[in-house]
């Protein structure tokens, strides 16, 4: 899976980053709806979400009409990811049926956890789309309970920050097999940078995510062949 | 309350606080909250607390009856609460010293801190040269630069100042940063908050170890058998506001007070006394911008873990704020002070940014005494007031600091040449040192 944020660099060069992913031949897309401060994420993320904002003009409004765009363009699975503050201002019911709307096969919200999560989890099942829970590697087996039920996970594989380089020791494996027992899928992702990284993980989840490594190849890519390079990036990682 | 999963212990006051945070900090957050529970019902935690409070910080803050600005104004006599006495400059000592015997009682070997104005850094930094832990403060680039006299201090008091550059380098950017490192080194680290907000038990925690400031006034008020029919106090994220207020809030019970008054004088005090209209001071900043949340102008939403009111727009993004008191200058509020604001029970209303240099100006010709910026704002509101009652009325106006740190934004407003002419000089004199050596600090 590979991640990507809505409407940044802009809204135009959103739709093709989207479309350079699909062409890479990703199985699913994670787009983060930018929020003015995500305190989940490293310095990459939060500037681009910056930008999404200023330059792309970015509103949930518009974040929904080019998701809509996108899931009867492509036949990729989308999943959502954002801050709490953007689902809440708009309506956490709304929001799930503006998800529905768009075919949305996730939500993922870090700062809506069991105990906090403004009805997230009934109002998603109601409506046919699944809450993603995030939990990392140290949290404890008690809490994996409160989210039983759930068809898939979504599991940091470091505690910390997006962007920063995730090394993969048997300690993880370890907890992923454990957290396996709770739920059907798994989603890992939080510093997957490289090919061999991904062929690592793999083996050990259902769903790689990869993100800011992603930002940075576009980022870092010479500005006549961004879209060239990023999706040969992800090529890549996808035949790792 | 829509919300079917709220649990009742996870810090709600009415609908706002809670604890939203990422899975990731929840382990953290629930040894912290059964450590305050622990040291909260643990005598021999606020002996501890008491001794350093009484030996380091000072305490008791003095109520001083200001007579030339009372007559001055020709209204109801102002008091006030000079709680810019206690060591470090200001109130946020109180919750630094409680947060630090905590984190001894957690074993933690680092502490990280967000701040302001630099007053929270400060104090967190003086206690932890006291306690020997090291310390990293993070601070707005724009606080750092204009409150650099606090980043000197919390420097020679060992801590490491970060300067933040995400965002509008302000505050909210801090807490980011201070949430972004404890979210990786919680293990070992703990976070003082500086204000009553964050994920639960933040907000309770801060605010209980400011109410010592309440509990110590409605006591001196009881010695002088003053009711007053006003209490004043600026709110940022609500720390120094909450701590003034919080008897009034959490009920007049003696057993609370513990105090140092005989029972029988206390207790016809308290019968005696009606509940003075609380009321918070917010930023009402100038033409470019304000931090303004109880007007109106705020919505609810969830941020930095906790759900409240905030100075957001239409989709959720949080607003630039402005205003020439650098720990006032905060989108959001303490959820504690956005319930009680909700319900009537503390009223709110706001000074600009003029108002307030002239409240500063007022007090320290009338009465020897420099505000901060913060708490200056409390006493523009004051001037206001005052002259509306009668003269047996009387009103208390909590100095939360006092305003050494403003040195360097006060004085370039209130007299600027003299100002300018001193600063060449002093430039002057440095620059034969520095020929060797770099401006410490600004990397820009």
């Amino acid at each position: 899976m590979a991640h990507c944020v809505s409407h940044f660099p802009d809204k135009d060069g959103y739709l093709r980053i989207v479309e350079a992913l699909v062409n890479g031949g990703v199985s699913y897309i994670e787009v983060q709806f930018p929020f003015s401060d995500p305190s989940a994420d490293g310095v990459p993320i939060q500037e681009a979400c910056n930008q999404a904002i200023l330059n792309g003009k970015f509103s949930i409004e518009e974040g929904f009409d080019c998701l809509r765009e996108i899931s009867e363009r492509y036949p990729v699975p989308i999943f959502l990811m954002t801050y709490a503050n953007l689902a809440f201002r708009y309506g956490i019911k709304a929001f799930i049926k503006s998800c529905k709307a768009c075919k949305i096969a996730g939500v993922i919200i870090p700062d809506l956890p069991y105990d906090a999560n403004e009805d997230l989890l009934r109002i998603g099942n109601e409506q046919g789309v699944p809450m993603i829970p995030v939990v990392t590697i140290s949290t404890p087996l008690e809490r994996m309970h409160f989210y039983e039920g759930c068809d898939c996970v979504y599991v940091s594989l470091r505690s910390g920050i997006t962007g920063k380089q995730t090394i993969i020791s048997s300690q993880i494996l370890n907890r992923l097999h454990e957290i396996r027992d709770f739920f059907p899928a798994i989603i890992g992702g939080f510093g997957i940078q490289t090919s061999e990284q991904v062929q690592t993980i793999a083996p050990h989840v259902d769903i790689v995510v990869v993100g800011t490594a992603i930002l940075k190849s576009f980022e870092q890519a010479p500005t006549e062949n961004k879209f060239a390079v990023l999706q040969s990036f992800v090529s890549s990682l996808v035949h790792a | 309350m829509t919300d079917s999963n709220r649990i009742p212990h996870t810090g709600y006051f009415d609908r706002f606080g809670g604890r939203y945070s990422p899975e990731v900090l929840i382990p953290a957050l629930d040894t912290l909250a059964q450590a305050f529970e622990e040291a909260r019902n643990d005598p021999a935690f606020w002996q501890e607390f008491n001794r350093h409070a009484l030996e380091y910080i000072g305490r008791p803050t003095p109520l001083l009856h200001a007579q030339r600005a009372s007559e001055s104004l020709g209204g109801a006599q102002i008091y006030i609460k000079l709680e810019g006495l206690a060591n470090t400059g200001a109130h946020k000592i109180n919750n630094a010293l409680g947060q630090i015997l905590l984190a001894k009682r957690l074993k933690k070997s680092r502490i990280i801190a967000e701040t302001g104005a630099g007053q929270h850094g400060a104090a967190t930094a003086a206690m932890c040269a006291r306690f020997g832990i090291p310390c990293r403060v993070y601070m707005g680039r724009t606080d750092w630069r204009r409150q650099y006299p606090n980043v000197y201090y919390m420097e020679r008091f060992g801590a490491e100042v970060v300067p933040v550059d995400s965002g509008s380098k302000t505050l909210k950017d801090a807490v980011n940063e201070a949430l972004r490192d404890w979210a990786e080194s919680f293990l070992d680290t703990h976070y003082i908050i500086g204000s009553a907000l964050g994920p639960h038990p933040f907000p309770t925690m801060v605010r209980e170890f400011q109410s010592i400031i309440g509990r110590e006034l409605i006591d001196q008020l009881a010695t002088k058998n003053i009711a007053p029919s006003h209490i004043i106090a600026s709110v940022g994220g609500g720390s120094n506001a909450l701590g003034i207020f919080y008897p009034y809030l959490h009920g007049l019970a003696q057993e609370t007070l513990d105090s140092s008054l005989q029972n029988a004088k206390l207790e016809k005090y308290l019968q005696s006394v009606e509940h003075p209209l609380l009321l918070g001071v917010e930023a009402g900043g100038n033409e470019t911008g304000h931090a303004s949340r109880m007007n109106g102008r705020a919505t609810e939403g969830i941020v930095q873990g906790y759900k409240s009111f905030f100075l957001s727009d239409e989709n959720g993004q949080l607003l630039p704020t402005h205003s020439i008191a650098a720990g006032l200058d905060y989108p959001g509020i303490g959820p504690e002070l956005a319930s009680w604001g909700d319900v009537g029970k503390v009223m709110f209303d706001s000074a600009t940014d003029e108002e307030t240099l002239e409240a500063l100006d007022f007090f320290a010709q009338r009465e020897g005494l420099v505000f901060a910026l913060e708490s200056a704002h409390a006493a523009a509101a004051a001037i206001k007031i005052a002259p509306t009652l009668d003269t047996h009325q009387s009103i208390v106006i909590h100095m939360s600091g006092r305003g050494d740190k403003d040195l360097f934004i006060a004085a370039a407003h209130l007299q600027p040449e003299p100002w300018a002419e001193f600063l060449r000089r002093e430039l002057d004199d440095l620059e034969p040192h520095n020929k060797h050596s770099a401006v410490p600090g600004d990397s820009e």
